[in-house]
């Protein structure tokens, strides 16, 4: 009986559990930074959250429901969820300069290389 | 002969007309699972309707409105997007195309469509005569 009352439970947490859409997401390699570009279709120009967490940057924006509760789905092929994006930096980013903007419903973020990362030219004595 | 049991097809009217069209086109859509997966489609697009219109919604991020081309000929309406792939390497061009069978019980004249935060909505109503109407008793 314990172990059914436990799997009843775990099922109710699954069900709380939100589900979650990993995004597309392009890294483009610059001059002492880098620059990152997620597709969140739909989502307006304020839309997106992006934390730094050591170096762990996380980026969450809610998905637009185009479809009204009166509509009949004929076809559904976009995925659900709000969108949500976990990436690991490797390298160490300037926190203060990084710069972002939703467009289109792409969303740039430009993360500038630390100091001590970034590219050096080692002149030759 | 091997014989293979399929799944009921989903409830969507473009469903038949668009699987012939597109095995015609060399489309791998013969098995129903192959729609519910999107990954092989250039980009993903939602059908819904009312009682007088149909809805497409199309994902189409960073793309610029003059890039894309719709239009409807012969019940067939089309997304065309043309793309450029900007990198350090130089840019390359490629399109891609959804096409769907829209029936001619629409209103051609009547569809419009709109372009939002990378989200495309068409909007196609239904002709006249195929409406639902409300009958009153006499």
């Amino acid at each position: 009986m314990n172990s059914e009352l436990a799997t009843t439970q775990e099922n109710q947490a699954a069900k709380e559990e939100k589900t979650y859409r990993k995004p597309q997401y392009v890294v483009h390699s610059e001059d002492n930074a880098y620059r990152l570009e997620v597709h969140l279709p739909g989502v307006p120009k304020d839309g997106a959250r992006i934390t730094l967490d050591g170096n762990l940057l996380n980026i969450e924006a809610a998905a637009v429901e185009v479809a009204q509760e009166e509509w009949k789905t004929f076809r559904r092929e976009r995925a659900e969820g709000d969108f949500r994006l976990n990436l690991e930096l490797n390298v160490d980013i300037d926190e203060n300069e990084i710069k972002a903007k939703v467009e289109d419903g792409v969303l740039t973020v430009n993360l500038p290389l630390a100091a001590k990362a970034a590219k050096r030219t080692i002149a030759i004595e | 002969m091997k014989l293979v049991k399929r799944n009921t097809w989903p409830s969507d009217p473009f469903f038949e007309m668009d699987r012939l069209f597109n095995r015609a086109l060399g489309g791998s859509d013969l098995w129903p699972s192959a729609f519910k997966t999107a990954t092989h489609r250039d980009f993903p697009l939602d059908v819904y309707g009312d009682d007088d219109h149909y809805y497409v919604t199309a994902e189409l991020p960073g793309v610029a409105k003059d890039a894309i081309d719709l239009k409807v000929e012969n019940s067939v309406l089309s997304i065309t997007v043309n793309v450029e792939d900007k990198s350090e390497s130089g840019s390359s061009k490629r399109s891609m195309s959804r096409s769907i069978t829209v029936g001619d019980d629409i209103d051609i004249e009547g569809v419009s469509a709109k372009l939002e935060n990378g989200m495309l909505q068409v909007s196609i109503p239904k002709a006249e005569e195929r409406r639902p109407r409300k009958i009153a008793i006499a």
